[in-house]
């Protein structure tokens, strides 16, 4: 079961924000639902590897609620408007880079394919983009004095190249628990200062 | 003749005092131009010629499609490993620059080289690509085409004669010819409906040829549709390929009508205009899907599970499969759909006219002259 995860988080609607579902058109359904709009489409980017993935903002569906979809739910959905879609007929070429559904409805059973094993890396993927999020600020912060006060004997990696790696072997990975121990091992092996956050992303409480 | 060039005021004038076609006929030519763009020229290449321009550049250049032969066999798979060792003998010796936009067609062509040329010989082989090839298919890329191959960034790829005199090109053209890639709009709206008779049952067909493409401005209307598909049914009666549903209606229509503008339009990516030019090009710039083989095949296997299936990621499954059972990509095999990749950056022609001699002509240098010759190549 997707729940029992490390890295599941629910991806529920949030009042008053938007949630957004990754949608793959060859299985017609989500594999993914989260109202993090900069985390959806880093996924789409870092997945592309593997599969088209298209976002749709669910919470604009007429009959979307609150705790319609959430991601031990969201392969079970599709939306009524799938075949209008105006999809690039050129590689990366996009007309709507959100796609606005009117109605949300049951995607067709059984599946295509089975999706747990893409949904557990989309989830380790979305785990590590938060990841980078988080540290992202502070260490900008940090590195603001490099300008004047370098410090080479004290490290000198820079975030940006440690999480342009981080996507690399994500983007190019194909078993989960090697990227998942290969990205623990570069940050472990890191001389970057990482804060621990002291509060969880809101999507998860 | 660049059949676009046709749009021209003044080719139009020509046409209209010359031609035996109606205006409304001109009209409806000219959306079939805009149904049909991307390929710079429409021609009949067997049956009854139901376009208003002469087709002589069939025999001339040798574009027929072969006879028909219902008794051909040979599976997609043998084609390709085959194809490999046609061109070894033909290049005798020449390099190879095989242009992979990371698309299905290209991978095919690059799997065929893996499995036929031994290791020490893929020296022979660069690969022309640009980062979109590499997004699109980059497991691929990393694994195979970047530890095994020289590197050419073929983003402005330029077809000179220097080029023509070092290497043979190739290319994965006319790959959509073979398998249909018009019917993916249609397969995406109406999956269910591809395999309905084309005779009996258009009418899911007209709706559908009415709203035109998504490479349509607009959508092309009823009349239209009528008139495409009343006139595709001439030549379609009139040869003796089966064609019986909405799929093969459309493969018949790229295999027939486009071939020929998809094997000319990457002269608009040559530079050097002689003649001596375009007999290089014609010379070393290889079609990989240009054979007799892949066309019998094609006429043989319009079949769901070949072609096509009720899933747009089931276009083209056969070369998907070729391709699978070499690299052992889950995701590419299962979830790759068509999508117009291109290794290069086409640009419009430069040319409107080709004469028998290869001499190319433009408007803007050339108009009385391509207006004299504007009847002799109207039907």
């Amino acid at each position: 079961m997707i729940q029992n995860f490390k890295y599941f988080v629910w991806g529920s609607a949030i009042k008053n924000k938007p949630l957004y579902g990754l949608y793959n058109q060859v299985v017609d359904c989500f594999l993914l639902v989260t109202p993090d709009y900069y985390a959806a489409d880093k996924l789409k980017t870092i997945l592309s590897s593997r599969y088209e993935l298209l976002t749709v903002e669910l919470s604009l569906a007429d009959n979307f609620a609150l705790d319609l979809i959430d991601n031990t739910v969201c392969t079970q959905w599709s939306f009524k408007e799938k075949n209008q879609i105006k999809i690039g007929k050129l590689s990366f070429q996009s007309f709507e880079k959100i796609i606005r559904p009117k109605t949300l409805c049951a995607a067709q059973e059984p599946l295509r394919y089975e999706l747990e094993q893409e949904q557990e890396y989309a989830l380790m993927c979305q785990h590590w983009i938060n990841f980078i999020n988080q540290q992202k600020n502070f260490i900008d912060n940090i590195q603001k004095f490099n300008e004047f006060l370098p410090l080479p004997e004290l490290g000198t990696d820079t975030f940006s190249e440690l999480s342009a790696e981080i996507y690399r072997i994500m983007y190019l990975g194909e078993d989960l628990e090697q990227v998942d121990q290969h990205i623990a091992t570069l940050i472990e092996n890191n001389n970057l200062l990482f804060f621990t956050p002291v509060h969880l992303p809101d999507y998860e409480s | 003749m660049n059949h676009d060039s046709l749009k021209n005021p003044t080719a139009v004038d020509c046409i209209r005092h010359h031609s035996t076609y109606s205006q409304s006929d001109w009209d409806k030519f000219l959306r079939l131009i805009e149904f049909n763009s991307g390929t710079p020229a429409s021609y009949i290449r067997t049956g009854t010629n139901i376009l208003p321009v002469k087709n002589d550049i069939i025999t001339a250049l040798g574009w027929q499609i072969p006879v028909y032969d219902s008794t051909f066999s040979k599976s997609f798979s043998d084609i390709s490993d085959q194809r490999c060792q046609q061109l070894k003998t033909k290049a005798q010796g020449k390099p190879w620059l095989v242009l992979w936009s990371g698309g299905i067609d290209s991978t095919v062509i690059v799997t065929s080289i893996l499995k036929n040329f031994a290791p020490h010989e893929l020296s022979q082989v660069k690969i022309g690509c640009n980062k979109i090839s590499v997004y699109e298919n980059p497991h691929f890329f990393y694994k195979y085409i970047k530890p095994n191959f020289e590197l050419i960034n073929s983003a402005n790829l330029d077809f000179n004669d220097e080029l023509f005199k070092t290497h043979i090109v190739i290319d994965g053209e006319p790959a959509d010819q073979l398998f249909v890639s018009r019917a993916q709009d249609y397969l995406f709206k109406y999956p269910e409906s591809m395999t309905k008779n084309v005779r009996n049952e258009p009418d899911q067909l007209l709706e559908c040829l009415a709203e035109g493409t998504f490479d349509s401005l607009a959508p092309l209307g009823s009349k239209w549709a009528t008139w495409f598909y009343e006139t595709m049914m001439v030549n379609i009666d009139s040869v003796d390929v089966p064609i019986e549903n909405y799929h093969d209606f459309y493969w018949w229509y790229m295999f027939n009508v486009t071939w020929v503008g998809i094997k000319i339009r990457s002269l608009s990516c040559q530079t050097d205009n002689t003649q001596e030019s375009l007999q290089a090009y014609l010379d070393n710039f290889i079609h990989w899907f240009d054979t007799d083989d892949y066309q019998q095949w094609s006429m043989n296997n319009n079949t769901i599970g070949i072609k096509y299936g009720n899933n747009i990621a089931d276009y083209k499954l056969v070369a998907k499969q070729y391709i699978y059972e070499f690299d052992r990509n889950e995701w590419y095999f299962k979830f790759k759909t068509k999508k117009n990749s291109g290794s290069r950056i086409l640009k419009h022609p430069t040319w409107d006219c080709i004469l028998d001699d290869f001499t190319r002509l433009n408007w803007k240098d050339h108009t009385q002259e391509i207006l004299d010759l504007l009847p002799g190549h109207l039907v």
